[in-house]
């Protein structure tokens, strides 16, 4: 018995595997949507102080979300590079929730939202590591221009806490490029970062 | 920024990090061409690299994300962190109190059982090891079979938990006490503690083995020894879970040091290899330091494959020998070698302990009279795996004389398979280099199964094999006693091979297999064919050997078969347009399948080639960027290490080739051209000891290879070994009679004892097989000894037509061109030839000591024919020339001096470059103190620079040894002349007159003017005879 969500997404990983991108775009809101949702969940569940495993999260999603029965390692690959990809949308989103909230803004607004419960880590993202992310952020969407390649792989490095492995399988890369990419990546991106260009 | 330059970048940043800091520089300057923003963009990011990775790192932090390491490596412990936030949560019916460590396996807290009212630890275990609901259950079997043993070196586990949201946990007992990895690094552990904490481990150890429980990770991290002294082994069988992520993922979950070589090569484990791993770790206890160490992973897998460790007494004499024979007896690279069980270990352990205890006692209990028999047989093993030379060996073989019984006698006799991939012969519609590559591929397969199977098996090189060969000529070239023999075929939806396995003598066919692919494939596939001749010749592969096999492989047909068909071509690289297409097939593999890691290290050897052909060093990137890419798809292709090792022997970087050679060894023992290229390597080096042990190591391995005897003869002709130099030689032309070098060999033997005619002989037997230029060159220098100037030309010339690029031919024979009055003009023109490719070879090969020496020959033989031409100025900017190359010689230094006294405008440099010859001639002389020749020139110096008195001692030495030297009877006149000592002075000329010395020499000489104007001068030469 399959559920239409998951009908929807292993098809879309089909259709991902069989070089359709667009089939990427669609797959996104699904992906980034479950991970939130899951976290939300796992937060209830958990009383304690508790931050949340990325990888663990992701598979938990993966799981959820795709057919088993028809899921292939091409697809679980896809998978979670796509999940990756969202996993830098709710951090960066928590990081910039953060930064308003430090700066007196939009506590009222924000101050409800489940990303501040999701998130509440024992070390709390200080109002400088929030800005450092955001301008990570923006150092990555400027390698995003320069190179595709790297700024997936940074993606799955930072963001979704995958291995150099993992991340090799999730691009079709090898591992020796993911490593070499990564290695320039944060060289380029610390140099953006640090002198703005 | 364009795409094409981004990974250029991308490309040079990678291999310039991959260097050690220092040498960044340099390669960076190679690999920017000039191309200065490229260089400003690199240095830029390297910098910056510099502090990125810490920087993310920490970064990360403040994202909520455990787990995630940036090194690549096991995240390091953070005591001061708690990256599961559990400090103060209840997991099940533990209250968790506080974070005990982390490692490799997982996060450890101490936690208070709520219902027992004890405290526990408890192991969270990284989730990745228990992913799928298959591993999970597979680890909670193998986690309890682990906690029903009940021992008390064994940690107790409690219990195997859950908590709500699946996270899976053991609860283990809580020591009080600390992990042996610390007790070791505190450097606090006597000898007795050392023997004491083994022997625990052996018997915690003993028990597992004997409930078939192997730990497999044994190693100070994961044994605690509690404040009253009890070793307390942990984390029994979750180790095979980490393996199997360990051979998925391929990367190292902990340290490798304590790894047996068995699981580096990922076979099975059994007892034994816990056995090794004690053994690591008692004789880390007892010296401080680990037996197999390396600077990166590699390296100490090499190490832990390949190499001796220091004995223990030698690290530290104190120690008893017994101990270093327990010690060693753990760490037998075979394991059959090795103890057998545990409690075998156990028995001599414990026998030590007693010793200990009480000196006087007996040693002549079973386990150690086990023991020193495996003493023999271990001193045996060392001695063949160390760098033990030929004096070992004969012990050895005295050995094996007075022992036939050991089992590792009967190991030396079983049956050897030599045997040869025969021409395959196919159908008309295939091609022939599509057949050919894929007895090239089989051939290379099957020499790299040979590791993987017990029967001695040797392959004879694909290359040995010519397309006509018969089995009967294979048989009797080679000794082969069996040969495989194919046939391809196809019809429209497959293609298919037949191979039959057969004897050779008689010829009989002993098995047989087809390989068929179907479904419309264009070709055979690599995984077929490995299955194929592991059937054919009975040979059972473990999946980890199936996927070595067929490493860096493609599963595209169309890219297999284009890659056949380059190493088809690769085989032929003696025709220059076979690299081309080499190349191109490559090229058009790699367009069918872009990660096909195979297609790049064959593109990369195909640009080796081509550099070693035409020496464009432009083609060295891309040697380097092929090569480096295979690796980069996958990490097991020793060809592409070898690859790199050549290109770095032919740019003279020779540490950078070992190196290379090493890794390469790593992937493949049983490749004798690693050893042979190893070796040569060690010799550009002078390490020539080292060498003749690598030329040992490979005949160990294939001691049919003719290539390896010729190889191990030149370094004995180095050595002046003439008659061990002869024989290996001697046997190359019994095992190849086809082969020219055999005879060029033996020749060359000959030649540098100057016997000429037996050494003429055989260079022209070898120009009768096949005209070559070494056997030219040689005719033409013996030819020159014998002063057959006009012979040695000829000869020569057909040398240098045979081998256009080679600055040696063309200084040969411009030197016999000199000698020839009627072709002396051209002798100009061919040093300058000479010195061209010379000064080529130097740039990219600047470590090559013969060339500056030959370049400083070829510029000073140009003067001296400048001389003859009494063209001085000339003369002397090739003396000048000559000694940039080399600087030391003070017969240059003198003939410059000359030239420039000839010269009106550079009279002025003659006498500081007169002094500067004296110098010279000073430092020759500390060598060479009675080389006549030497202090002749050094007494005219002298004498030239008006300093008889410097001159007189050593004048009187060279007159000793030679008494009727002329022409020093005339310096001694000079001598006395300038000394005023007119008398003595006319007493040394005319005894050189009377000697025969020639009269104008003196005559001609104005320093004599004064002595020539004495009437008792023209006595003298009235009564001599020469005077006439």
């Amino acid at each position: 018995m399959t559920q239409p969500q998951q009908e929807s997404v292993t098809q879309l990983l089909v259709a991902v595997r069989e070089g359709n991108n667009e089939a990427l775009n669609d797959l996104f809101p699904l992906v980034y949507g479950e991970l939130r949702a899951l976290a939300h969940r796992k937060r209830q569940a958990w009383h304690g102080d508790y931050t949340l495993n990325t990888t663990a999260l992701v598979h938990e999603a993966y799981i959820k979300l795709v057919d088993q029965s028809h899921a292939e390692w091409t697809s679980r690959a896809h998978f979670f590079g796509v999940a990756a990809k969202a996993m830098r949308h709710i951090q960066i989103n928590y990081a910039k929730h953060r930064h308003r909230k430090k700066r007196g803004g939009d506590v009222q607004k924000v101050s409800l939202d489940e990303l501040s419960q999701l998130f509440e880590a024992e070390t709390p993202l200080t109002e400088e590591r929030a800005e450092a992310l955001i301008s990570l952020d923006e150092a990555l969407s400027k390698l995003e221009q320069v190179s595709e390649r790297q700024s997936r792989i940074v993606e799955c490095r930072f963001f979704g806490g995958m291995t150099i492995d993992e991340t090799a399988a999730a691009l079709e890369l090898s591992p020796a490029t993911v490593k070499r990419g990564w290695a320039m990546a944060q060289a380029w991106l610390h140099r953006t970062m640090k002198e703005g260009s | 920024m364009d795409a094409t330059r981004w990974d250029e970048l991308e490309t040079i940043f990678g291999q310039a990090l991959a260097l050690p800091p220092g040498e960044r520089a340099v390669f960076l300057d190679t690999a920017c061409k000039g191309d200065d923003s490229l260089r400003a963009e690199l240095d830029s990011l390297l910098d910056h690299y510099e502090q990125a990775p810490d920087y993310f790192e920490d970064l990360a932090d403040a994202v909520p994300m455990p787990g995630l390491s940036f090194t690549n490596k096991p995240a390091p412990a953070r005591n001061d962190r708690d990256p599961y936030k559990l400090k103060g949560a209840t997991v099940a019916h533990y209250r968790i109190l506080e974070k005990l460590g982390a490692g490799g396996m997982g996060v450890v807290y101490k936690a208070q059982d709520t219902k027992l009212d004890r405290i526990a630890a408890l192991k969270f275990l990284p989730p990745h090891l228990h992913a799928d609901d298959q591993t999970r259950q597979r680890f909670i079997a193998e986690a309890k079979a682990a906690s029903a043993l009940d021992h008390p070196n064994i940690c107790t586990i409690y219990e195997i938990g859950e908590t709500d949201d699946g996270q899976l946990f053991i609860a283990m007992a809580c020591y009080d006490g600390q992990t042996l990895k610390k007790k070791i690094n505190s450097g606090t552990l006597s000898t007795g503690e050392a023997l004491d904490i083994a022997t625990q481990m052996a018997r915690g150890l003993s028990k597992a083995h004997g409930k078939d429980i192997v730990h497999r990770d044994i190693k100070p991290a994961n044994v605690i020894v509690t404040n009253d002294g009890v070793v307390k082994i942990l984390d029994f069988g979750l180790a095979k879970m980490a393996d199997v992520q360990l051979t998925q993922t391929g990367t190292t979950m902990g340290t490798i040091a304590y790894m047996s070589p068995e699981q580096t090569r990922g076979e099975k484990v059994d007892a034994r290899t816990d056995v090794w791993s004690l053994g690591v770790v008692l004789y880390e206890m007892l010296t401080g330091a680990r037996p197999f160490k390396g600077d990166y992973d590699q390296a100490i897998v090499y190490s832990i494959l390949h190499e001796a460790p220091v004995p223990l007494t030698e690290v530290d004499p104190s120690l008893p020998e017994e101990l270093e024979h327990i010690v060693e007896l753990c760490l037998e690279k075979d394991r059959s070698l090795r103890y057998p069980s545990t409690a075998d270990l156990l028995a001599d352990l414990e026998v030590m302990t007693e010793r200990s205890g009480s000196r006087s006692k007996s040693t002549t209990s079973a386990a150690l009279r086990a023991m020193q028999r495996r003493k023999a047989r271990l001193s045996r093993r060392v001695a063949l795996a160390g760098g033990g030379v030929l004096l070992v060996l004969a012990a050895v073989l005295a050995y094996f004389v007075l022992q036939p019984s050991t089992p590792a006698g009967a190991e030396a006799s079983a049956p050897e398979i030599h045997l040869a991939v025969m021409p395959f012969t196919s159908v008309e519609a295939i091609d022939p280099a599509y057949r050919e590559g894929l007895r090239l591929t089989l051939t290379s397969v099957l020499t790299r199964m040979s590791q993987y199977t017990d029967v001695s098996l040797w392959i004879v090189p694909a290359s040995e094999i010519g397309e006509e060969m018969k089995i009967a000529e294979a048989r009797q070239l080679f000794g082969v006693n069996r040969v495989i023999t194919g046939r391809v075929r196809q019809d429209s939806h497959q293609v298919s091979l037949d191979l039959d396995l057969s004897e050779t003598e008689p010829i009989r066919q002993r098995s047989s297999v087809t390989v068929v692919e179907s479904g419309d494939q264009e070709t055979l596939m690599e995984a077929g064919l490995v299955s194929g001749l592991a059937e054919l010749l009975e040979i059972p592969l473990t999946p980890q050997a199936r996927r070595a096999l067929t490493a860096g492989g493609t599963a595209d047909s169309r890219a297999y078969k284009l890659y056949l068909q380059g190493r088809a071509a690769l085989e032929r690289i003696d025709q220059p347009e076979s690299i081309d297409s080499a190349i191109q097939l490559f090229t058009f593999a790699l367009e069918e399948d872009s990660l096909y890691a195979l297609a790049y290290a064959g593109l990369g050897r195909a640009y080796v080639y081509q550099y070693e052909q035409t020496k464009d060093t432009l083609l060295i990137a891309r040697v380097e960027q092929n090569s480096r890419r295979a690796l980069d798809l996958d990490d097991r292709l020793a060809e592409a290490r070898m690859t790199l090792g050549l290109l770095y022997i032919k740019t003279g970087d020779y540490d950078a080739a070992i190196r290379e050679y090493d890794l390469a060894l790593v992937l493949d023992s049983t490749n004798a051209d690693i050893f042979l290229d190893k070796a040569y390597a060690y010799e550009q080096l002078t390490r020539l000891d080292e060498a003749e042990t690598t030329y040992l190591q490979g005949l160990k391995v294939r001691p049919d290879y003719h290539r390896l005897y010729n190889k191990l003869g030149h370094l004995y002709l180095r050595s002046k070994r003439y008659e061990e130099a002869a024989d290996q030689f001697r046997t190359i032309t019994e095992l190849t009679p086809d082969n020219i070098w055999g005879y060029n060999n033996l020749g060359a033997v000959y030649l540098y004892q100057k016997d000429y005619e037996k050494a003429r002989r055989w260079f022209e037997r070898s120009n009768a097989i096949q005209p070559n230029f070494l056997a030219y060159t040689n005719l033409s220098l013996i030819a020159f000894a014998e002063k057959q100037y006009s012979t040695a030309a000829r000869m020569q010339e057909q040398a240098v037509a045979l081998d256009p690029n080679n600055y040696i031919g063309w200084g040969t024979l411009a030197r016999s061109y000199s000698r020839i009055p009627e072709e002396r003009f051209k002798a100009y023109e061919t040093y300058q030839k000479a010195i061209q490719l010379a000064k080529a070879q130097l740039e990219v090969n600047p470590n090559n000591a013969r060339v500056p020496g030959l370049l400083a020959a070829y510029y000073r033989r140009l003067g001296v024919l400048y001389y003859g031409e009494k063209d001085h100025v000339n003369e002397a900017r090739m003396y000048e020339q000559s000694l940039v190359y080399n600087e030391s010689r003070s017969l240059v230094w003198n003939n410059l001096a000359n030239a420039y006294s000839r010269i009106p405008e550079e009279r002025h440099k003659a006498h500081s470059t007169y002094q500067r010859a004296a110098q010279a001639a000073e430092a020759e002389r500390e060598r060479t103190p009675d080389d006549v020749n030497l202090l002749y020139r050094l007494v005219r110096l002298y004498l030239t620079l008006e300093q008889p008195r410097q001159a007189r001692p050593i004048l009187e030495h060279a007159l000793s040894i030679e008494p009727d030297h002329t022409g020093l009877m005339v310096e001694a006149g000079r001598l006395y002349e300038q000394l005023d000592d007119r008398e003595t002075a006319l007493g040394w000329i005319e005894k050189a007159l009377q000697n025969g010395h020639a009269y104008d020499d003196i005559e001609e000489d104005s320093a004599f003017d004064a002595l020539r104007a004495d009437p008792r001068f023209q006595q003298i030469r009235e009564q001599t005879p020469a005077s006439s």
